[in-house]
């Protein structure tokens, strides 16, 4: 599941993730101190794509339409809980997604290739 | 640490009873469990109560209309697993000579809440992204068919085999046999669950007498002995868990079968906490009672059905007795404890003389689950 912290996310392409600058210790941008090591350094760097999980679709959740939800694994080892850009059908478990955020929210689309 | 005995059961028949007070719902379990174990209220030290949804003093309010007071009331929130949580501290509480007469038991009235999904944090990261519990079970039931080759209708089976055993149930929320076509064709909740894979949400109570095994030779034989009361919370993280392993549960599996001296082919019954289809079958292989991946090959052989090697869920399960949060893990030790003692009806399994009772607990993000509770008892 994804870590704690959603609230911090900045607007715009990917995901920040914040690691430990003590432990390397990675998780989604938030409460400050570090839940391995407990050192309130960080190191801020942007996910911009992941590999997704796994996924759900729950009809009428949003605005009467599908809700589109799944687990994206970023390659700095946190994983991430994201909205599904529609059309749904795109998505399969192991697809490669490009990650943003907009108000808090993240996104996920498809991705031709995680690699850069 | 000093033995504890379950001399007395009682519980309600699940529903919706909006018009029952929480007290009204819970005490009519209390007064059973007392009857059940022939003691009075006096002879009760302590008690402790398990609700999610309750709010304050869930355990006072329940009691105080039938005049138990003044003893020590302990109120455990642990999600779905409270009332398990409950016992667990009991057991405790006895086995370091604290207590000899205990009251456990869970409570909780969700037909307050109005249906629909139960409310989550909403400061939790992923629950602000729109997760809820269905959403979250659906992608682990994504991820298992995914990775096992298996399809939605083997998922559909659990309910079928839930809803089949539940038919046997007088006290079942959920009555009567469903098919699969029936099953499949319900209303989709969170793909790929339909709403019969679902738990329903009711009303329900269910509560314990637990003494120490010397005090409970005053007044009966026929208690059952709590071999292991295993409590433990999961394990958080902010990256990668594969969700078809149930971690606290593989871990309390392990230690509770450790501590007893046994092993899966040891139980002779079990309920566990079927909330959504996949979650039998997850923790089939968590219990052992399937080897990995070949929980479906499990149930399509009618091993987990009664009549087979290791009856899962004769009650009807979450998915057919129903799941009333707070008092789904009294309710699972009720059933286990009349099991061993035979008084089950039709859907009873023969010969029974160890069963396990197992209750998750609550969705927050960077979890399997939150608490995990695992009790295995034995006939006396």
């Amino acid at each position: 599941m994804s870590a704690l912290g959603g609230k911090d996310l900045k607007d715009g392409d990917g995901v920040v993730i914040a690691t430990c600058s003590s432990c390397d210790y990675p998780r989604i941008a938030g409460p400050a101190v570090c839940p391995a090591c407990l050192v309130e350094g960080e190191i801020r760097t942007v996910e911009h794509v992941g590999t997704l999980y796994s996924y759900t679709l729950l009809p009428g959740r949003e605005d009467d339409e599908t809700l589109g939800l799944g687990y994206v694994d970023t390659s700095s080892g946190v994983r991430v809980l994201a909205r599904l850009e529609p059309p749904h059908s795109r998505f399969t478990c192991d697809s490669p997604v490009r990650l943003a955020s907009s108000g808090g929210v993240v996104l996920a689309q498809p991705a031709a290739s995680t690699h850069a | 640490m000093r033995e504890a005995v379950i001399i007395g059961t009682g519980m309600v028949p699940i529903g919706k009873r909006p018009e029952t007070s929480l007290s009204a719902l819970g005490y009519p379990a209390v007064l059973e469990a007392l009857k059940d174990a022939g003691i009075e209220r006096s002879e009760v030290e302590a008690a402790w109560c398990g609700s999610a949804m309750s709010g304050m003093m869930a355990g006072q309010r329940v009691l105080a209309p039938i005049g138990m007071s003044g003893i020590p009331i302990v109120n455990c929130e642990n999600a779905c697993s409270s009332s398990a949580t409950a016992l667990n501290q009991a057991v405790l509480a006895i086995g370091s000579g604290a207590v000899d007469v205990a009251l456990v038991f869970g409570v909780e009235k969700l037909s307050r809440l109005g249906g629909g999904t139960l409310p989550l944090d909403p400061d939790d990261a992923d629950v602000a992204q729109g997760l809820n519990m269905p959403a979250l079970y659906a992608m682990r039931a994504r991820r298992y068919l995914h990775d096992h080759g298996h399809s939605p209708a083997d998922l559909g089976e659990v309910a079928v085999k839930a809803r089949r055993h539940g038919a046997l149930n007088p006290d079942a929320q959920l009555k009567g046999e469903v098919s699969l076509e029936a099953v499949m064709s319900s209303r989709m909740i969170a793909d790929p669950f339909t709403l019969f894979q679902c738990c329903p949400t009711g009303d329900g109570a269910a509560a314990l007498i637990v003494a120490s095994a010397s005090a409970a030779r005053k007044w009966t034989s026929a208690g059952v002995s709590i071999a292991v009361s295993e409590l433990t919370s999961g394990r958080w993280t902010s990256g990668f868990r594969d969700m078809t392993i149930p971690e606290v549960t593989v871990r309390g599996a392990a230690e509770a079968y450790e501590r007893a001296g046994i092993g899966p082919s040891d139980i002779d019954v079990a309920e566990i906490h079927d909330a959504f289809t996949i979650a039998e079958l997850l923790y089939y292989e968590a219990f052992g009672f399937a080897a990995r991946g070949g929980a479906v090959a499990a149930l399509r052989s009618g091993a987990t059905s009664l009549g087979g090697r290791i009856p899962v869920n004769p009650s009807g399960g979450l998915l057919s007795k129903g799941h009333p949060v707070g008092a789904t893990g009294a309710l699972q030790i009720v059933e286990i404890v009349r099991q061993l003692q035979g008084r089950c009806g039709a859907r009873q399994v023969e010969g029974a003389r160890v069963g396990l009772a197992h209750a998750t607990g609550g969705g927050i993000a960077g979890f399997d689950h939150g608490a995990c509770a695992i009790h295995i008892l034995r006939r006396s």
